[in-house]
């Protein structure tokens, strides 16, 4: 390719999506290369996987055993809303946590330097390169926990609700990336913080119960500030037909704010690592 | 044609936290920080034209990795400025980054848990490598490196000499040319640094191009690079050929001569400093201009066996000429 054409096709965008698609089926490729080659390692986590699923439901089922209703959640819809928010975490797991321990390694070692140098956006690459793949029977298992809740409701939602719950997830999984990516990106500023990707799970585990039952200023927080709210609450209601339309483009909204926010950190921190080490 | 890299007046500033020592010191450290700025680079110039095979020597914290970060787009320059075929580094452009590559000896870009391949398939989508020439260019170097037996394997059984060419590979598939090389060969034995080198000198020669290497080992610059750009303290204190820095800085020569019987050593360091001395051996450090009296001299006064006189050593060259800076 002589450096006009080059310069063509960086300048197209729909190619550069295409080279970025290509980079990332790639790194599919890879993983899936990589769990194969270590099918009991993937095995164990799997298991570890649905077998931490399947408590969360029997400690919700426990609680259930002496209260009918908690702010307006019954047993059934709790069913949906933990399903939901396992749907969450794991799929944001499978796509982004071994790319967000991996982040604070290559800065720590300095091997930013050698993905910095290859010519794709570093954001990409560095938030998508590794797929956890062992966390897939985790989703595929909260998606039954949906059903199963569904079923107890006697609901059989629309195609308007299913796309809508589908819309909700996607933004939650985009807001739950965003802060996870700015959390760590610190890194670029500080050197050295351990266990810096792990920093946003208390924040997730909040999701495990409705935003509902929060009251004054944590309803606020969690459900303006800190996408909490959005994690479990937003997509459940979504499918149970119970969310007030706003929220659904607030949810939205927020998710391309925080992804906005991320992008424009991640420039200013690497513009502070090209100018502050050696 | 233009030339592949232009320095001018390249500076390099950046702050360092000095940590006051013991305890006490980490604590004042927390509250009150004391910072310095290091020079790391400061005020180098130089041009290097296609299909050079330059060498960048100089002692640990002289500046070159800085340089060349900066020249790879890592780092923004405190002042001056870069040119890498005509595109400025540190905007990132993808298309200047097609054509170049940096290695670094000590940091990898394989994949630890798969074979080289796997990485390799990963560059090929990073770089969009046309199947056709992805193949053909793995072939080429895979013969011109012997990976073939080493593709497949998972990279953490490899050697450190079979990851570094590796390594290489991944670094060059995309057919760079411009290669930065940042001390590829530390760490190998002396066979394994030798490959590297033909590999290097081969690569230049086939793709006609640019390279900027720089090593701790002087067999690396001795034997590939024409030129050499020597830094010390940030700065640049030669840009030339290598000969042409011995010669310069040669003002003595080395003599060894061997004795039929036993000689004193104070008898010898009449006639220059004395390096080494056996009774039956011994080397003699001269001036250059006075090589042939003292020689004569030698012959004369003590039962001489066999005497040869040496060239200085690249490496005491060097040296010299660091201590000067």
């Amino acid at each position: 390719m002589s450096r006009e054409q080059r310069k063509a096709a960086i300048q197209n965008p729909k190619s550069k999506i295409q080279n970025h698609a290509a980079v990332y089926l790639a790194c599919v490729r890879t993983c899936l290369a990589r769990e194969l080659a270590f099918r009991g390692h993937f095995l164990l986590l799997a298991l570890a996987g649905v077998t931490w699923t399947l408590l969360s439901l029997a400690l919700m089922a426990f609680l259930f055993g002496r209260v009918t209703a908690v702010a307006g959640w019954n047993l059934d819809r709790m069913i949906v809303l933990t399903g939901t928010y396992v749907l969450v975490v794991s799929l944001t797991n499978l796509l982004f946590a071994r790319n967000m321990q991996h982040l604070s390694e290559y800065i720590n070692k300095g091997e930013l330097d050698l993905i910095l140098v290859k010519p794709v956006n570093s954001q990409f690459f560095v938030s998508t390169r590794f797929l956890s793949l062992h966390e897939l029977p985790s989703a595929l298992a909260a998606l039954v926990y949906v059903g199963v809740g569904l079923q107890r409701l006697g609901l059989q939602p629309g195609p308007l609700q299913v796309l809508g719950y589908a819309a909700a997830v996607a933004s939650a999984i985009v807001s739950l990336y965003a802060l996870w990516f700015m959390t760590v990106t610190l890194v670029l500023w500080t050197g050295r913080i351990e266990n810096i990707a792990y920093a946003l799970e208390p924040v997730m585990d909040v999701a495990r119960v409705p935003a509902d039952v929060f009251r004054g200023l944590l309803r606020v927080l969690f459900t303006f500030v800190l996408p909490v709210a959005m994690i479990s609450t937003v997509p459940s209601k979504a499918l149970l037909g119970l969310l007030e339309p706003w929220m659904g483009i607030y949810a939205a909204l927020l998710a391309l704010a925080l992804l906005w926010a991320s992008t424009h950190l991640w420039r200013v921190g690497l513009r502070r690592y090209s100018s502050a080490s050696s | 044609m233009a030339p592949s890299i232009v320095v001018e007046h390249l500076s390099r500033y950046y702050r360092v936290y000095r940590k006051q020592p013991g305890l006490l010191g980490s604590l004042r450290g927390l509250v009150h920080r004391q910072y310095a700025d290091v020079r790391a680079v400061d005020d180098v110039s130089f041009t290097i034209e296609q299909g050079e095979l330059v060498g960048f020597l100089g002692p640990n914290g002289a500046g070159k990795t800085t340089t060349l970060k900066v020249l790879a787009g890592l780092l923004h320059p405190s002042a001056g400025q870069v040119a890498v075929l005509g595109f400025t580094p540190w905007r990132r452009e993808a298309a200047l980054q097609r054509q170049f590559t940096l290695v670094m000896g000590q940091k990898s870009q394989l994949w630890w848990d798969l074979p080289p391949i796997e990485s390799y398939l990963l560059n090929q989508a990073l770089y969009d490598i046309p199947e056709p020439t992805f193949r053909e260019t793995l072939a080429e170097l895979a013969d011109l490196l012997d990976l073939e037996p080493l593709l497949h394997i998972q990279v953490r059984k490899l050697s450190l000499g079979e990851r570094m060419k590796c390594e290489l590979a991944a670094a060059l598939l995309h057919r760079p040319r411009v290669l930065f090389l940042d001390e590829p060969t530390i760490g190998l034995d002396v066979v394994m640094q030798k490959k590297m080198r033909d590999f290097v000198r081969a690569y230049n020669q086939r793709y006609q191009a640019t390279v900027l290497l720089t090593s701790h080992y002087m067999d690396d610059v001795k034997e590939l690079c024409d030129r050499v750009l020597i830094v010390n303290h940030g700065k640049l204190v030669y840009d030339g050929r290598l000969e042409a820095i011995v010669a310069r800085y040669a003002d003595h020569r080395v003599l060894v001569a061997a004795f039929e019987a036993p000689v004193a050593r104070q008898a010898l360091a009449e006639l220059g400093e004395v390096l080494a001395w056996d009774p039956l051996r011994a080397t003699l450090r001269l001036p250059r201009a006075a090589i042939s009296e003292r020689a004569a001299l030698l012959l004369e006064r003590f039962p001489v066996a066999d005497l040869a006189i040496q060239e200085p050593q690249v490496e005491d060259v060097i040296r010299q000429v660091f201590g000067e800076a």
